[in-house]
């Protein structure tokens, strides 16, 4: 509710008329006046929320001014898309961030540890939209090995024509067997994912790293030790299970750290997600989108909170 | 001589924490090493468990162990010496327990770990627990589910289960209560009737020691100061140190010794 009322206000106090943007600048009062009235932008500030509120409470967002279709509509189209773009990412963060970060704790304060330093450093601090710049210029213009936008060649609807099960090219062809389409979904996956998962690797290793190290002081370390456990179950095991609450908090967080770059992703990569809809909608002053898209935003926090605690409860018996 | 420790030296960055002139343990014996912190009680505890590796350390001299040399094992032996020959229970009995995993899990696989099969594993944890006054359906808790003394008592149950030759324990009381501490004490000389365990027991508390020692050991600042028969130490102390450290045992009816 504090989000619906706060992005309402900015979205409609900024400066810039929805329905000049809308209808064009030349034209006329009388089409003007129709606009605001279709869209609902006649009446005071006060009488727009209402009836937007209301709309809200019924499941209904309004009509995207830039698209011309209910925003209800226009997200569960996108938003699918763009999910499974920021889960690939984070899984990928996770599998390659977690023993990057394990590395690092066990080679501490050697050569090992001073390269998983630098890698991190060097995710974290890239700006997104450089990097994803940076790989295209180099896997696309130079080496030519990866397609550089959308989600999948189309040229192949002609020869193996992709049926809709979810929406989202790379699942559905996976769910219909179609192979041929399902190669061309992950090559078109591979930039962007690894756009996105860069800081996410960067911040996980370097949690990883820390909360071993920590873990590898206690005494239960000492104990298994001292019991003649290896170190490979030592830190697999033992180390690395207390450890895992911290990294799963921040896997949340970059999560929508990761949504929030999928915006400018996206937009790089012409990915038809939510991000490239926000976008789209920001620049059309598209008020209805734009609050569709925070409200989704906002609530992935707050299913993403959830998922934490209860994923948390299960790894760590002390959190029950 | 079981266990027989010369010159040993415990160093980090080539400052000497703890050296150790002679250290000699026959089974079922008991030495006390008293000392205040920072004494190098614990540091010796680590050199022979092999554990000051982890920490950087560098440990000389010698510690040979039924006829054999410690000191010059690989890491992949020094793990078969810990856990089947020399074992160690820590001061925080609870945070010495990993606290993602139950007790039974853990004992499960300690007892995997050094070559027990399914079927031995099961009967020899009741039987271990059992010694400890433990009731088996601990195993199905966590640590954080069970008390400081419940805790010491299971580390030593594990220990049991392996019945390792020599048991460190390393301020094993400090962090109980007096009741619980007389618990853990019974149930530490019942471990050496039972299986002829030979205990270095480390305290910073002489009257602790003094419950079960046969010998005793006194160190400061790194070295030993005094060291006897635990009659010797405590009725004819000849260093001032240890004169100190019997008179801070308080005595009921407030005379000191």
């Amino acid at each position: 509710m504090g989000v619906v009322v706060l992005t309402f206000l900015i979205a409609r106090l900024i400066p810039g008329d929805p329905a000049v943007a809308y209808a064009g600048p030349r034209a006329t009062a009388e089409q003007l006046a129709a606009v605001r009235e279709r869209f609902g932008l006649d009446g005071s500030l006060w009488e727009q929320f209402a009836t937007y509120l209301s709309g809200v409470a019924h499941g209904d967002l309004g009509i995207s001014l830039h698209t011309k279709a209910p925003v209800v509509e226009d997200l569960f189209r996108v938003f699918p898309t763009t999910l499974v773009l920021v889960t690939i990412a984070l899984l990928l963060a996770a599998i390659v961030g977690i023993p990057l970060g394990a590395m690092a704790a066990h080679s501490r304060g050697r050569l090992g540890d001073l390269v998983a330093k630098v890698i991190s450093i060097l995710m974290v601090s890239m700006p997104v939209f450089w990097l994803a710049i940076l790989l295209q210029i180099i896997f696309f213009s130079r080496l030519g090995w990866v397609p550089v936008a959308g989600e999948y060649d189309t040229r192949l609807d002609a020869t193996s024509p992709l049926y809709t099960v979810i929406g989202v090219p790379v699942v559905d062809a996976l769910l219909t067997g179609n192979w041929v389409v399902f190669r061309s979904t992950l090559a078109h996956l591979i930039l962007p994912v690894i756009a996105i998962a860069a800081y996410p690797i960067g911040a996980v290793a370097m949690v990883t790293r820390g909360t071993l190290l920590e873990n590898l002081g206690e005494e239960h370390v000492r104990m298994v030790r001292a019991l003649g456990f290896p170190e490979r179950s030592v830190f697999a095991r033992f180390a690395l299970r207390p450890s895992l609450n911290p990294i799963i908090a921040l896997l949340a967080l970059v999560f929508a750290y990761a949504l929030t770059n999928s915006f400018i992703v996206e937009s790089i990569f012409n990915w038809p997600g939510l991000g490239n809809y926000a976008v789209k909608s920001i620049q059309s002053l598209d008020v209805p989108a734009i609050l569709g898209v925070t409200l989704v935003v906002a609530l992935i926090y707050v299913v993403l909170n959830l998922v934490v605690d209860l994923v948390q409860a299960v790894i760590d018996p002390r959190v029950r | 001589m079981m266990l027989e420790v010369r010159d040993l030296q415990i160093s980090y960055r080539d400052q000497v924490v703890a050296s150790v002139p002679t250290l000699d343990l026959e089974p079922g014996q008991v030495l006390g090493i008293a000392g205040e912190s920072g004494s190098g009680k614990s540091q010796t505890a680590l050199a022979l468990m092999g554990l000051t590796r982890y920490a950087n350390g560098v440990v000389t001299g010698s510690m040979v162990l039924d006829g054999r040399e410690l000191l010059t094992l690989s890491p992949r032996q020094w793990r078969l010496v810990r856990g089947r020959d020399i074992a160690m229970i820590l001061q925080s009995p609870r945070a010495a327990l990993n606290p993602t995993m139950k007790l039974g899990a853990l004992f499960s696989r300690t007892l995997r770990l050094h070559g027990m099969t399914k079927d031995q594993r099961g009967p020899r944890m009741v039987q271990a627990l059992a010694e400890v006054v433990l009731d088996a359906e601990i195993l199905d808790r966590y640590p954080h589910e069970i008390s400081g003394g419940q805790a010491q008592r299971f580390a030593i149950a594990l220990v049991a289960a392996l019945r390792v030759k020599v048991l460190i324990a390393d301020e094993p009381t400090s962090a109980l209560d007096v009741t619980v501490q007389a618990e853990v004490i019974d149930v530490l000389r019942n471990l050496r009737d039972r299986h002829g365990t030979a205990i270095i027991f480390i305290s910073h508390d002489l009257s602790v020691i003094g419950e079960l020692a046969d010998a005793v050991m006194v160190m400061r600042d790194g070295a030993v100061v005094e060291q006897g028969s635990a009659e010797s130490v405590f009725n004819q102390p000849t260093q001032e140190y240890t004169r100190m450290l019997l008179a801070a045992i308080p005595v009921i009816g407030g005379r000191s010794r």
